[in-house]
């Protein structure tokens, strides 16, 4: 596996992967991030991952990239116990919005019923790549391709809070309300940070999340 | 305590940031300027992560409820109590029931207020930095009572600080280049010309360009304060303080940490201009 190495600020050094979104990058990532956690040689301020990238952040000056390179040579030939790396699922449940504009723009585009939608967005375990864009929002991989749409051209001003959205190639859920560019297809009342809580989220990256439908349960 | 007089159109309380909690997506933030928030608290004794008044292109005006020694830095202007000249970036007494005024800067954007002992507000997540996606209020409100710290033992102050303010007037913004800069098809000398300033934000400050680029598979990358992306319409997005965890634009330039509090000193329609450091340059400056 060839990773790169690149020193982005005077306390920060990347550790790059190929450029492949999957599970086995996702794992990989997860395992060298805990062996850096762990270490005690360096004080790391912070350590954050996007889908193929690690962030060490140092407190002070960041040691030489060849340092942070033999060491990361190291952490991924070690073995790390299975029990150290168990992921969770979490089921979001979710009130698909049958009759929305948005849910009309995505079956016109991809020529779809919106139970079909719905199906196919409850049909497969997600995988949880990171959190980013706003806390608590989900980096998820494997929404199937027949539900891939382009964002839209101007984005939306304001999605509220728990809107569980499709944009690109990605599904997410808005832990918060914000500007967006993704298309609605439901909501949720899941919530998924909070920083009054210790941890204020639950859900980490390597965990899977599962969509259900709940559209015809009673409101709650 | 201070009772807020004049807030100004955006002032917010800033420390050092939410440290460790870049990977629930939760911005850093901070002072902007985070040299002069620092300044100020050494001048009084703080800590270094104190928390201090950040108040953007405006004026401020507090009563003291009792005697407090305050350090104004950053931005330059216009500092009195009771109507009376004090200077900037020297501790000052203000007695009990007077008035400090701090003018709209007129050089410069980010004015920074400390207090000895730093103002007493509630943490989230480690920091008492307001961000409207943490905490539910945004910013300081008129007739707002500031709560302070009592500093129990007698705080040596320094006075004899001397400070530099040529940080303010450059134009040259020190930046390295970026993880994607080499995919993009530019030279160094695309960057080292002038720039105009757009909007910004404590989030990110827009400049537009003629750097237009059709480079494609960029996934969702780390991003930090400083990180400079560039969209394929030419549009460059220099993140600051405020900055969103990752993105999905290429990341052409990235500013040093100096780089980052000169630039938040700066308006729209201010001119600057790259100019290429090696990445352990500021390092080297430091020592």
């Amino acid at each position: 596996m060839d990773l790169t190495y690149w020193q982005l600020t005077e306390n920060t050094i990347l550790i790059q992967w190929p450029l492949v979104v999957d599970r086995k990058t996702l794992e990989e990532i997860i395992k060298v991030k805990r062996l850096w956690s762990d270490q005690k040689l360096y004080r790391l301020r912070d350590i954050y991952k996007a889908y193929t990238e690690l962030s060490l952040v140092f407190e002070g000056a960041a040691p030489s990239v060849d340092t942070v390179r033999e060491m990361t040579v190291d952490y991924m030939t070690e073995e790390v116990r299975i029990e150290d790396l168990e992921f969770s699922n979490h089921e979001i449940p979710v009130r698909y919005n049958l009759v929305g504009e948005d849910m009309m723009h995505i079956c016109k585009s991809k020529n779809l019923l919106p139970e079909q939608v719905v199906a196919l967005h409850t049909s497969v375990l997600y995988d949880v790549h990171f959190v980013g864009f706003l806390p608590g929002f989900l980096y998820l991989g494997n929404l199937p391709e027949s539900l891939h749409v382009d964002r839209k051209s101007t984005p939306s001003r304001r999605i509220k809070k728990g809107s569980v959205a499709i944009g690109g190639s990605q599904t997410g859920i808005y832990p918060m309300d914000s500007p967006g560019g993704w298309w609605i297809i439901g909501r949720t009342n899941k919530v998924l940070f909070d920083p009054e809580e210790e941890p204020p989220m639950l859900i980490r990256e390597g965990d899977y999340v599962t969509f259900v439908d709940v559209s015809q349960e009673e409101r709650l | 305590m201070m009772e807020v007089l004049k807030p100004g159109f955006f002032t917010t309380f800033q420390d050092q940031g939410r440290i460790g909690w870049l990977s629930y997506g939760v911005p850093l933030g901070g002072a902007m300027d985070f040299r002069s928030a620092r300044l100020a608290n050494a001048i009084l004794g703080n800590k270094v992560d104190a928390t201090c008044v950040e108040i953007t292109d405006s004026e401020f005006w507090c009563r003291m409820t009792k005697d407090h020694s305050v350090a104004v830095t950053g931005a330059l202007c216009k500092v009195a109590i009771d109507g009376e000249n004090v200077p900037m970036n020297r501790p000052v007494l203000c007695g009990e029931d007077s008035v400090l005024s701090i003018s709209k800067p007129h050089q410069g954007v980010r004015v920074y207020l400390g207090v000895q002992g730093g103002f007493d507000v509630e943490k989230l997540l480690g920091s008492s930095s307001y961000h409207d996606f943490v905490l539910p209020q945004s910013r300081i409100k008129k007739s707002e009572m500031l709560a302070i710290h009592t500093t129990s033992q007698h705080v040596e102050v320094r006075t004899g600080v001397k400070v530099d303010t040529s940080f303010l007037s450059t134009m040259e913004i020190e930046v390295v280049v970026g993880p994607e800069f080499a995919k993009l098809g530019f030279a160094l000398a695309d960057f080292q010309k002038e720039f105009l300033l757009g909007d910004n934000n404590r989030m990110g400050y827009f400049v537009k360009t003629n750097l237009k680029h059709n480079y494609k598979g960029m996934l969702s990358s780390i991003t930090t304060p400083g990180t400079v992306q560039l969209t394929s319409s030419g549009k460059l997005i220099v993140l600051m303080r405020d900055a969103q965890a990752t993105g999905g634009y290429p990341r052409v330039l990235q500013l040093t940490e100096n780089a980052i509090n000169v630039l938040s000193q700066k308006r729209k329609g201010d001119i600057v201009r790259f100019k290429f450091v090696d990445v352990t340059y500021s390092l080297k400056k430091a020592k």
